[in-house]
């Protein structure tokens, strides 16, 4: 029995083969299938009798199935009824017990003929895309849900897309028009033609056919009917010329239709996914496309060439839409968000950049669409929701009502002043939106980095500070201390004298509305073992609320966890990360300095050297692989702010550590008094430790701006012709950001240096250069007059000069193995307008004049480096530095800026992100061989058109 | 505790037996009687059904299912009636359904009470409760089907249905609704795809006309109606009979089926037969089989389980399938007990009908509690001392001086420190050096186990000042902290449910984002990121504020211990705490039978939940009175490890001979002998060293093993080492874990040719022989041959050879000229040491 089995099977592979080879005919239904029904089936399932209102006396009766729908399934032969009942697979097993049953062979007859797809007596196949399937009454009436809208481009009809129809609806009083109906499935998609003469609909049956038909507003008549996807059709665009209608569907595929004949004119297949939105540019030389595959792709619709693909998005993508003027493109999906690209005339690969990614909706979006005034986006979520945005800068204007159910449609009047919605429950809505100049929520003002200077006039010594000792219990806001301001209180976080586990001090002092207080302890320092935490409380011991954080994107850390003190991180959606934006780390904020240069490279946070810091005095911990981080903008408590999906973190008035790792584990923290009060400060130990010897000393002063500069670099050995970087750095002293002059003065005859350096505002330090000119006199070893380094900043108002430690005795040696020098390109080689370099000895040798070169925010500038070989035939690495915070060297790849071996040039491209400020600053270019030769430096001028 | 009755009825029932034969008792007829399950039926809609089954039950324990020559009749057939087993609802009202049944002329009539209400009412299919059921139970939201993460073909659903609200969108909605035709429900792709109208990769899942058919379509006919916060909730399910004892009396049970009834209970009360659409997975294939409408066919020996899954809960149905021998019950009354653990095993072995082996002679115990309580061999001195000692208690006292050896605390030291992953390649060398001293430390003090638990729980501090809190150095995110918890002291693994309810288990996304919510305040400052570089200082501590986002929500779940109380979102104290308190806390369950069997792991070979690491309710204990038993007393000895040890190694369980019966050869399971299983790596090495008397070096790991290793200064042997990164060819060979996952099943048992090639060739053993000092070149000096290969069975064996051995080998070193005799001597010492009893713990 079982070899009888096994030779069947066998059989049956053979014949499937030979059906699916083509090498035999397959089996003809009137010679070969109709006898063997007739033989075995015929019997009950006859045209008189239909027995389980099934016939199999003719081909067509055998297509009309029976009570559970169709018995075959073209080309599926294991999935059809007539042969699973045969087999056993379905029951009632077929034919009955007792009656003669088919033998094998003679089912492998039924099953070939099945895979070769059925085929009737004339040889011609079924209509595939008809079936029969059982018949299931209705117990409640079918809900007619709207599942798109369209608005005419003069707005006065609305489409209406439900299932199986089109409705055209005058505006405004609401009349039906006309019924479309009688379209197969679902309508899916609907949109008019420019000039609005034509009204099209994207429709088909899901798994079976897919159909788009063209319609006359004017009448409702039916213009063409576009047949050819495999599966039911989700868009339909008519092209700005009216002259090409564009349809995706479920098939993945994207077709073009010439309108005039009806004909296909091309497939777009590199879908993954289903195509759920199309969108011409105005212009009708770009078809955008969104897919369920997640990817927005451009199209070029005259060649069918695949122009970008766009793949921001995690998740799929269900609606696009372009500007009006066709320089961005809009898309949205269930990963929440909406993404806006930058598309350029041409739309190349690698030139349309992402702009804005914004969280949404807390839900998947479900259809955006943009006012033809381009001012206005709306938006729809399956939360529910309607939100309103204002297009150029992606903030949000409005949120409608909580709808009914799902807006799955969407038309915007071509001001942007009125929104009509469908709904999945079939019903309409009708909004009246804000204009995008009286927007309803007032512009959200950010909060500073740091409170602003105030002159407290002079203050006290550390030393000549009043001291006062705790006295326990102080662990209550009525027991704490009363501390003079300023002042200094001393004690022990330690409860086991009194049978505590841990222990928690607390302070008292005064502070009217905006007095700034600086609030630090002194323990680790003095090697006490506690690890102090501050924490400003109200008098009644409830933390102080500092700022908001609102996350604006959510990312990770990636590839690996970040110990306490690293400047690197890599955050997942990098691209998405600008400049000083800050990133909320589990109660650490640090502050974004330099982007990423790619996936294998890290992120770098502020400063610019050394560990990072943190802000709004939080403290830098460790953070693990998968951590989730967000991109977070401070705003003032009390700040209402719209929710858009992503948390709001307060921030209490709390430090662990400084937060400028200037006190080690000791603590500081700025206190800007919200009111008029007495506030409470708590001193307690971050692991909850405590101990007899966990001593501290808490200190409340008054902020003392100020800045202290530091060089390196002294005592350089120049070779002539050639020059040395030095580097000057700033130590801000209690929250002094404004920028700092570095001047230069004294250097031996021959000699320059870069002068004045500036530190900029909010930054930590600065890299001059010191050359010698080709024919500069060596300065004597002894007793050389000393060059004076002095650093000036404005502070309360007024210029303040602190000395710098000079340069130390200069030397020069002889002309290096490689001289550099940078020069810009494409630009006409400019004197500088101001003096950047110094030199104070009188008339020889003269000066050597800086180049310049100018660059725009969002531009790129082209610069060249050259290089004389003496002696030196290596290749010659570069390091370029002192660009302005913002300007990068663009697309230098692994190797970095590279001369070769046995070349002398290398061009690079510097790339200004838009929001570098104007400025001028020089810039400088490092061999990394030979003694570090430097170039002269370039003036870079960042320059608005 | 069923189970515990289980076993306590059969040996009353064995007590009255014990003077007739069995197949007597059979003759005579059997005690018991029949019963018709469920014992009370409620039908509550038109659709309701309820599958009967009668049971044979004595002693109130349940026995086979009883079929053949039953009748079913329901008194009042307008209530009530039945077809083919089944009880179907007519009309509103109370009926009894009664069974009967003769058999050695007796008659029986169980009966059941049925209440049919709502029949006059109207009637829909919950999307929650029955299109999720047939959904699951056709497979269409597994894993490789649209269960998967990125569904099929753009169609998704949650794997098993977890989230009901998901699926209904992705169902209903997505995609402009495309999978519903509401005007035409029989159109509807999720009828036409499984049904085979339309291709269906996942080929025909569904026949028009089915139970199965008609819920999807009257469903969609009804309007698609969705999930409803007011729907009834599942809160319970039940499996009928939860423990049945197949084949009576030695009975033939091979072959028997079992047919289950599976109850779903709702929280508005309702109770369903879910019977039909519950799932359901035999947990021991060799004892029974399980189809998919719950039919169990019995096809061996042992302890059978069937996982039941409906709506994602899970129950288990118990089966007992005794060993078909014919055993007497006095074997049982007769042997030997020291204390509860012999009672509990014997009594599951009589239930099984298999017989224990006899007590191990000393030698063989010595060596074996050794082994298996200091990972060390007695020497060749104290197995000559204890062999001689003629006291009674002298098994006693060697036990108590094993509890109190300094191998003790290096072994249990290792053995913790595999728990807890201490590893350079982890770990800074400073922080690996102070949490290993703090587990030694807890050793020595014998710290018991749950204080040892909440210390690196909630570990606070310097990571170079308590060691404990290096746990938080490994595990640095709150996901990976809850899960190592849950996998090192409870031995459940939960991280299936960070993505979707876990499949075999209890635990739900949500539980699992609670339970994982209480780490999300763990701060650290200092070392971390990169593992290779720094110092390994790092700052634990709590901080006051934070919480982990559940991906699936986007918003926080309430902290919450897995099966505790729940911690307010607003409370600023250390969150460990609340862990710490429900890990040791009387409401959880899993804390002290994890460590129970570890341990008991460690002395048997087998763990009485197996594996160690898989303690999940749907993996049941071969013996859950035992455990139940030993996690109640390590409970009333305050967690003290040792005495937990002291009551395995007395037990005549422990004790037992390793060779097996005819009738026990088949048990691996139930403790009826000792079971030989080869020395764990680091014991083996440790082993060979101490036979011949040639401590090993020791270095340390590299990355890639590209660099070779620095010398480990001080440790010379393998038990004793603090860090599990060595460069070490034996212990790589012999399945030393690599301590990166919390898992026993990282060290490996298995035997391997690269073993065999390393033991009879390698450099381990044949270079330590050769090495100046050791036993053989000691030996090469002693005169007496006799003495020679008694001093090397002792040291090796713990036993003295027999004569049939040992005058042989006396004879061949005898025979050996002068510079031959070192090479004969390393020739025995090789022949020793590579052999099976040598290499086995037995």
């Amino acid at each position: 029995m079982k070899s009888h089995i096994c030779n069947l099977s066998s059989l049956s592979v053979a014949l499937l083969v030979v059906a699916a080879q083509g090498a035999e005919p397959a089996p003809d239904f009137t010679k070969h299938v109709a006898p063997l029904l007739t033989k075995y089936c015929n019997g009950c399932h006859n045209d008189a009798d239909r027995e389980g209102k099934l016939s199999l006396e003719s081909y067509a009766s055998l297509l009309k199935g029976g009570e559970k729908g169709s018995v075959v399934t073209p080309g599926q032969a294991d999935l059809s009824r007539l042969v699973r009942v045969l087999t056993g697979d379905a029951k009632p097993k077929m034919p009955p017990e007792g009656e003669e049953a088919p033998k094998p062979a003679e089912i492998e007859v039924l099953k070939a003929w099945i895979a070769a797809g059925a085929k009737g007596p004339s040889g011609a196949s079924a209509d595939p895309t008809m079936l029969v399937v059982p018949q299931v009454k209705l117990t409640a009436p079918a809900k007619p849900a709207i599942n798109a809208i369209a608005l005419s481009p003069k707005g006065d009809v609305l489409g209406i897309a439900r299932h199986g129809e089109v409705e055209l609806q005058s505006i405004p009083d609401r009349k039906t028009l006309h019924k479309l109906a009688g379209i197969r499935g679902s309508v899916n998609g609907v949109a008019f033609s420019h000039d609005g003469q034509f009204v099209v609909a994207a429709a088909g049956e899901p798994g079976l056919v897919g159909e788009a038909r063209q319609f006359k507003v004017a009448d409702g008549s039916l213009v063409k009917e576009f047949r050819g996807h495999k599966d039911s059709l989700y868009c339909v665009r008519l092209s700005p010329d009216g002259k090409t209608l564009a349809t995706g569907g479920y098939d993945n595929a994207i077709k073009l239709w010439d309108v005039a004949s009806g004909k296909e004119l091309r497939t777009l297949d590199a879908h993954n996914g289903a195509v759920f939105e199309l969108a011409f540019r105005p212009d009708g030389q770009v078809l955008a496309s969104a897919s369920g595959d997640r990817t927005v792709k451009l199209w070029n619709p005259a060649t069918g060439q695949r122009l970008d693909t766009l793949k921001d998005s995690v998740k799929e993508l269900y609606s696009l839409a372009f500007s009006p003027d066709g320089s961005r493109l809009a898309a949205a999906g269930v990963d929440n968000r909406i993404r806006v690209w930058q598309i350029t005339p041409d739309a190349k690969e690698g030139t349309n950049p992402l702009l804005h990614s914004i969280f949404a909706h807390e839900t998947p979006v479900l259809r955006i669409v943009w006012s033809a005034d381009g001012q206005t986006i709306a938006s729809a979520g399956e939360d529910q929701l309607v939100k309103i945005w204002n297009a150029d800068d992606m903030t949000i204007r409005q949120t409608l009502e909580k709808q009914s159910d799902w807006a799955s449609g969407l038309a915007l009047s071509a001001k942007g002043d009125s929104l009509v919605v469908g709904r999945i429950d079939g019903s309409l809505g009708d909004y009246p939106l804000a204009a995008p100049s009286s927007a309803t929520d007032k512009p959200l003002v950010q909060l500073a980095e740091v409170p602003p200077e105030v002159d407290y006039g002079p203050q006290p010594a550390f030393d000549k500070l009043p001291k006062v000792a705790e006295t326990e219990p102080n662990d209550q806001p009525a027991q704490a201390l009363a501390l003079p301001t300023p002042g200094v209180a001393t004690g022990v976080v330690f409860g086991g004298d009194r049978g505590l586990p841990f222990d928690q001090d607390l302070c008292k002092f005064t502070a009217k509305a905006g007095d700034q207080w600086l609030i630090e302890t002194k323990a680790a320092r003095m090697n006490s073992p506690l690890d102090t935490k501050i924490e400003v409380l109200d008098s009644t011991g409830q933390p102080v609320p500092r700022l908001l954080l609102r996350a604006v994107r959510d990312s990770a850390i990636e590839f690996r966890g970040m110990n306490g003190e690293q400047r690197g991180v890599r955050l997942a959606n990098w691209e998405e990360m600008l400049l000083n934006e800050y990133v909320y780390l589990s109660g650490e904020v640090i502050k974004h300095y330099q982007q990423r240069r790619g996936p294998d490279g890290d992120a770098n946070f502020y400063p610019e050297n050394g560990n990072r810091f943190a802000f709004f005095d939080t403290t830098c911990r460790a953070h693990a692989l998968g951590e989730p981080a967000y991109i977070v903008v401070p705003y003032a408590v009390g700040t209402p702010l719209p929710n858009n999906g992503l948390p709001v973190f307060t921030l209490p008035y709390e430090n662990d550590d400084d937060a400028h790792r200037k006190l080690g584990k000791d603590s500081r923290l700025t206190f800007v008094a919200p009111r008029d009060g007495e506030y409470l400060v708590r001193v307690s130990d971050v692991r909850g430790f405590a101990g007899a010897d966990f001593k501290y000393e808490l200190t409340i002063r008054r902020p003392q701006p100020d800045f202290r500069v530091t060089l390196t670099g002294a005592n350089p050995n120049i070779n002539a012709g050639s020059g040395k970087t030095f580097t000057v750095k700033a130590e801000r002293i209690d929250n002094f950001m404004g920028s700092i002059r570095v001047d230069i003065t004294g250097l031996p005859p021959g000699f320059q240096a870069t002068t004045p350096l500036v530190i900029p505002a909010g930054l930590y330090e600065a890299q001059g250069v010191i050359n010698a000119l080709p024919d500069a006199p060596q300065p004597p070893e002894k007793d050389q007059p000393p060059t004076k380094v002095t650093a000036t900043a404005t502070i309360f108002g007024q210029e303040r000069t602190h000395d710098v430690n000079n340069l130390g005795t200069i030397n020069l040696a002889d002309k290096p193995k490689v001289v550099v020098h940078l020069e810009p390109v494409g630009q006409a080689s400019r004197l500088p307008s101001e003096s950047n370099t110094g030199n104070t000895a009188g008339e020889t040798p003269a000066p050597r004049q800086a180049l310049e070169i100018t660059i725009t925010p969002g531009g790129t500038a082209h610069c060249n480096l050259r290089i004389e070989r003496n002696g030196f035939e290596d290749r010659v690495p570069f390091d370029i530095a002192n660009l302005p915070h913002g300007i990068i060297v663009d697309d230098i790849g692994l190797s970095g800026i590279l001369v070769r071996e046995k070349e002398t040039e290398r061009s690079f491209v510097l790339r200004a992100e838009p929001w570098v400020a104007e400025q001028s600053r020089t810039f400088h270019a490092t061999a990394q061989v030979e003694g570090n030769q430097v170039s002269l430096p370039m003036v870079i001028r960042v320059k608005r058109n | 505790m069923r189970s515990r009755q289980l076993s306590a009825a059969l040996i009353a029932i064995f007590c009255l037996l014990s003077v007739s034969s069995l197949s007597t008792a059979l003759a005579l007829g059997r005690g018991g009687e029949l019963i018709l399950l469920p014992t009370e039926i409620h039908l509550s809609s038109p659709e309701a059904r309820q599958t009967l089954i009668t049971q044979w039950r004595d002693e109130g324990l349940f026995q086979e299912q009883i079929t053949a020559g039953v009748e079913l009749q329901s008194s009042n057939e307008k209530v009530v009636r039945i077809e083919n087993g089944v009880a179907i609802p007519v009309g509103n009202g109370t009926a009894v359904i009664t069974a009967s049944y003769s058999r050695f002329l007796r008659n029986y009539a169980p009966t059941a009470k049925v209440t049919v209400t709502n029949i006059d009412q109207p009637f829909q299919w919950s999307f929650r409760n029955h299109v999720e059921s047939v959904l699951s139970k056709q497979g269409c939201n597994g894993g490789a089907c649209h269960g998967a993460r990125a569904g099929q073909k753009g169609f998704r659903l949650t794997l098993f249905g977890f989230d009901v609200d998901a699926d209904y969108t992705y169902l209903t909605r997505q995609a402009v609704g495309r999978r519903i035709v509401p005007t035409d429900p029989g159109r509807s792709l999720i009828l036409t795809k499984p049904t085979g109208l339309l291709p269906h990769k996942g080929g025909v899942k569904l026949e028009a006309g089915s139970l199965e058919y008609r819920v999807l379509s009257e469903w969609i006919a009804a309007g698609v109606p969705g999930p409803r916060d007011d729907d009834p909730q599942i809160e319970s399910v039940e499996v009928l009979p939860k423990y049945s004892s197949q084949g009576y009396l030695g009975a033939k049970a091979i072959g028997n089926t079992q047919q289950l009834i599976v109850l779903a209970r709702f929280s508005d009360g309702h109770v369903e037969d879910a019977t039909r659409w519950a799932k359901y997975t035999s947990t021991a294939a060799s004892v029974a089989s399980v189809d998919e409408r719950g039919l169990v066919k019995i096809v061996g020996p042992g302890e059978g389980a069937i996982k039941v899954w409906y709506l994602n809960y899970n129950a288990m149905a118990y089966l007992t399938v005794p060993y078909p021998n014919q055993v007497e019950s006095q074997v049982f009354a007769q042997a030997e007990r020291r204390n509860f653990i012999d009672d509990k095993v014997l009594a599951k072995l009589q239930a099984l009908g298999v017989p224990p082996s006899p007590r191990a002679n000393d030698a063989t115990f010595l060596r074996r509690a050794f082994l298996d309580t200091i990972g060390t061999l007695p020497t060749a001195d104290e197995a000559r001392a204890f062999l001689a000692d003629p006291a009674a208690d002298k098994r006693d006292r060697v036990i108590d001086h094993l509890l109190t050896r300094p191998e003790f605390v290096d072994y249990w030291a290792y053995k913790w420190s595999d728990l807890l992953l201490l590893s350079g390649e982890r770990l800074r060398p400073k922080a690996l050096e102070t949490y290993y001293a703090w587990i030694r430390k807890a050793v020595a003090d014998n710290k018991p186990w749950d204080q040892f638990a909440r210390e690196v729980v909630t570990a606070t501090g310097s990571t170079h000042e308590n060691g404990a809190a290096n746990f938080y150095g490994l595990h640095q995110d709150p996901e990976d902290m809850a899960e190592t918890t849950a996998q090192a002291f409870m031995g459940l693994s939960i991280g299936c449910a960070k993505c979707h309810n876990h499949p075999l288990e209890k635990w739900t996304n949500d539980q699992y984002f609670a339970f994982a919510n209480l780490f999300s305040r763990v701060r650290a400052k200092g070392w971390g990121g990169d593992y290779r570089n720094g110092d390994g200082l790092r700052i634990v501590y709590s901080d006051t504020q934070g919480e982990l986002i559940q991906p699936s929500r986007g918003v926080p779940q309430q902290p919450c211990p897995l099966d505790g109380k729940p911690v307010a979102f607003e409370a600023t104290g250390d969150r460990r705490l609340a862990v710490a308190d429900w890990l040791a806390s009387p409401e959880n369950p899993y804390f002290t039978r994890a460590v129970v069997n570890r341990v008991w792991a460690n002395y048997f070979g087998v763990g009485l939940v197996e594996a160690v690491d898989d303690m999940r309710l749907t993996n049941p204990a071969s013996n859950e009175v035992l455990l139940a038993a030993a996690s109640r007393y390590l409970i009333e000895n305050k967690y003290d490890l040792r005495e937990l040890m002291r009551a395995i190694l007395q037990s005549a369980t422990y004790q037992r001979d390793s060779t097996p019966l005819a009738e026990n050869k088949a048990d691996e399971r139930f403790y009826s002998r000792y079971y030989p299983r080869r020395l764990k790596a680091e014991v083996l090495l440790d082993a060979i060293a101490q036979a011949t008397a040639v401590p090993t070096d020791f270095k340390t790991g590299t990355p890639d093993s590209r660099k070779p290793g620095t010398a480990i200064p001080n440790i010379k042997r393998a038990i004793q080492l603090p860090d599990g990164y060595v460069d070490s060819y034996f212990l790589t060979a012999f399945g030393k874990p690599d301590r990166l996952i919390t898992c026993e099943c990282e060290r490996s048992n298995e035997p391997s040719m690269t073993q065999v090639l390393h033991l009879y060739n390698g450099e381990t053993v044949n270079k330590k022989l050769a090495t100046p000092g050791s036993a053989a070149e000691k030996a090469a000096a002693e005169t007496d041959n006799a003495r020679i290969v008694d001093d090397l069975y002792l040291s090796a064996l713990a036993r003295l050879p027999t004569e049939a051995e040992r005058g042989p080998l006396v004879a061949e070193l005898s025979a050996a000229k002068p510079d031959e005799r070192r090479q004969a001597i390393e020739d025995l010492y090789w022949s020793v040491l590579t052999s099976r009893e040598f290499l086995f713990n037995h």
